[in-house]
């Protein structure tokens, strides 16, 4: 038998089944005098899965929220069984499914690894062994000594992603937790991903952000209500995805838009005040979210304010699927201050001519204080564009500049 | 059915780590450290042996060497057993929620972490029965039974960890138990010949068919064993030995064959 045919991950009719108590006794008094009315309802997070993830790729899991994927990555990682079916890995499995929750908090980073390595099945030589690598990793010199009850979100996620992928993982499994983290981190996640990718590490990653997803990954299965809709090439699925995601919302059988669909992991900031919704109203002035190039666009953000909060500012960025960015602008850089807000409202940024071309995009957007230095709500990649042709016959890169050309032409006599 | 581990490297390197994260992280942050994994005993055994001893007079009975008659070094005989016993049942409940976190992360037993608390309780017990025996040899009471010791002790880890497997187990499925289990060792502790001398029992309720019970109780039985090869400096009888490995075994094998079938799914329970 060889290597290569052998998949590294062979899911066979997996159904899982949990079982949601209404009230969940854990205490004996209620166990006692409510025996008969236990309650009840099975509810399948995933019904008759079959698939196989080959070795060395790398594997994208997408669906809406509550479509199985978490409950399926528990169940390659072993920490859950299926009701019925299979699941087997064939290789050390390394997960990254809750950031930090495994550590202790009164230990230091430095036991904390060797904790998180014995449970990978690693000996304390080879712990230590890649312990340098895990420290430079994270960045963490400084604090790999302290308990890391004092380290912050930040770092958790930073020590506990350099123990995922520097302790020689044979199978890589990652939860939508590669978006936490600065920007500068975030390139090295993805710079050590693709290297472990060329080493023929198998990875199986669920994201919101199919930009991501597409860049990433090999092949994509689609989920849905735990059900598996398909399977194959990455692009392909996407497509197959994000068209029914925007169908559904034309035909309006969907309360949620397809904004929705990218949203909640990407989520963050202090929520005094929220975005509550972001429409984008095309020439017409009617929303959907598909735009015209070159002509008249709207973006509407609402939001709602849960106290008095004083000159907030509504920020918007735009990002290509492959995560360029695009451009990005706030009320600020336009000298427009609401004062203080309380209740909810809008504010839109008017474009004459779209300066986008077409294709799909992401968009960010973003309420902070005056100073931008606090953030109130953030939705990151969190809101689908499309943009479509308009008028104009030719478009070329990303963006149209409102330029002029302007010839001088001499002529000799 | 009960299940036999083979217990591999990783298996091995799991609980050692959990074991050590216990113990490390048991005294951080005070400033005398493992000082206080003596501190906590004698200062209990300081208190009992004033109010039992010296107050209400309890009588110690003359030891194995002819003359020594010490209330304290009797009361901690059965004591150091009794700490242990209490650690690991109390530590493998613990261990099990504490573990939860990380169980609800990645794989891994869910034995390995009250195994480890085991461990790190038997770390401490191994500096009690050493202070115990040092403290024996300096007053002159000490014999070859002495040898009976690290017996008692691995009988009375099959047992507790047996105990503590199930104990964690439906601790986890319904956190009652932990209060139920605080209550019940509060009760068993005076239930023991501890404290007082077993003949005070035996002279009160010597034929009362009940009393069956308190002889029965494995701990009583553990005590005295102790206490037989340590203070009366005799070999235990054949039957107490007899009856306590049979009795260590059963509970070790049935706890874990419980556990067993019940922990694969208690990741989704904590």
């Amino acid at each position: 038998m060889t290597g290569e045919l052998r998949p590294a991950i062979e899911i066979r009719g997996v159904t899982k089944k949990f079982r949601l108590y209404t009230d969940r006794k854990t205490n004996l008094k209620e166990a006692i005098t409510s025996r008969r009315r236990t309650r009840h309802e099975d509810f399948y997070a995933l019904r008759d899965v079959t698939l196989d993830v080959a070795l060395g790729k790398t594997f994208g899991l997408i669906g809406h929220n509550g479509s199985g994927k978490s409950t399926l990555l528990k169940l390659i990682a072993g920490i859950h069984r299926p009701t019925t079916g299979t699941v087997t890995a064939h290789g050390r499995v390394s997960a990254m499914l809750e950031l930090g929750a495994g550590f202790h908090p009164e230990l230091s980073g430095r036991d904390n690894v060797f904790l998180n390595g014995a449970i990978l099945g690693m000996s304390r030589k080879q712990v230590a062994a890649a312990m340098d690598s895990i420290i430079e990793f994270s960045g963490l010199e400084e604090f790999i000594d302290t308990p890391v009850k004092v380290y912050s979100s930040g770092m958790y996620v930073r020590l506990g992603f350099a123990i995922a992928v520097n302790l020689d993982p044979e199978i890589l499994i990652i939860d939508e937790v590669i978006a936490v983290g600065d920007e500068e981190f975030q390139r090295r996640c993805f710079d050590h991903l693709h290297g472990l990718r060329r080493r023929g590490v198998t990875i199986v990653l669920v994201s919101h952000s199919l930009g991501l997803v597409q860049t990433l990954c090999d092949e994509v299965a689609w989920l849905d209500r735990g059900e598996l809709r398909d399977v194959g090439a990455a692009g392909h699925v996407t497509q197959a995805y994000l068209r029914e995601v925007n169908e559904a919302e034309l035909h309006g059988q969907n309360d949620a838009t397809a904004s929705d669909v990218f949203a909640e992991s990407s989520r963050q900031g202090t929520h005094e005040i929220v975005i509550t919704r972001v429409e984008f109203l095309g020439p017409d002035g009617r929303e959907g979210n598909r735009l015209i190039a070159g002509e008249n666009a709207r973006f509407r953000i609402h939001y709602a304010a849960r106290e008095p909060v004083e000159r907030p500012v509504v920020g918007i960025g735009i990002y290509t699927e492959n995560d360029t960015y695009v451009t990005g602008d706030h009320m600020r850089l336009h000298g427009l201050d609401i004062g203080t807000v309380t209740g909810d409202g809008y504010v839109d940024v008017e474009f004459d001519a779209l300066g986008l071309n077409p294709g799909s995009y992401l968009v960010t957007a973003a309420i902070t204080d005056w100073s931008l230095a606090h953030q109130y709500d953030l939705w990151d990649h969190a809101f689908e564009l499309r943009v479509r042709p308009g008028a104009a016959p030719e478009y070329h890169g990303l963006v149209r500049l409102d330029a002029k050309w302007i010839a001088t032409v001499r002529a000799t006599r | 059915m009960v299940q036999l581990v083979q217990p591999t490297r990783w298996h091995a390197g799991l609980v050692g780590n959990f074991a050590s994260r216990e113990l490390k992280s048991r005294f951080k942050g005070s400033v005398l450290g493992w000082g206080w994994s003596l501190i906590n005993p004698l200062a209990t055994l300081a208190v009992y042996s004033l109010v039992f001893g010296f107050f209400l007079k309890f009588p110690p009975p003359v030891a194995g060497n002819g003359h020594l008659k010490n209330f304290s070094i009797y009361l901690f005989t059965a004591l150091v057993l009794w700490n242990f016993f209490f650690a690991v049942v109390t530590g493998s409940m613990g261990a099990l929620i504490g573990a939860g976190p990380l169980l609800r992360k990645i794989y891994f037993p869910p034995w390995t972490p009250i195994a480890g608390s085991a461990i790190a309780a038997l770390a401490q017990t191994g500096i009690e029965l050493g202070l115990l025996i040092v403290v024996y040899i300096a007053v002159g009471n000490i014999s070859w039974t002495v040898v009976f010791v690290p017996i008692l002790l691995a009988l009375l880890v099959a047992f507790s960890l047996g105990l503590g497997f199930v104990l964690a187990l439906l601790n986890a499925k319904l956190r009652d138990v932990n209060y139920l289990v605080q209550v019940g060792l509060n009760l068993l502790f005076y239930a023991c010949p501890i404290i007082y001398p077993i003949a005070k029992v035996q002279e009160v309720v010597h034929n009362h068919p009940w009393a069956r019970i308190y002889y029965w109780n494995p701990l009583t039985q553990f005590i005295e064993a102790n206490r037989d090869v340590l203070y009366d400096l005799r070999a235990p009888s054949l039957g107490r030995m007899a009856y306590l490995t049979i009795v260590s075994l059963v509970v070790l094998f049935a706890g874990w064959a419980y556990f067993e079938r019940g922990s694969r799914d208690v990741s989704e329970e904590l």
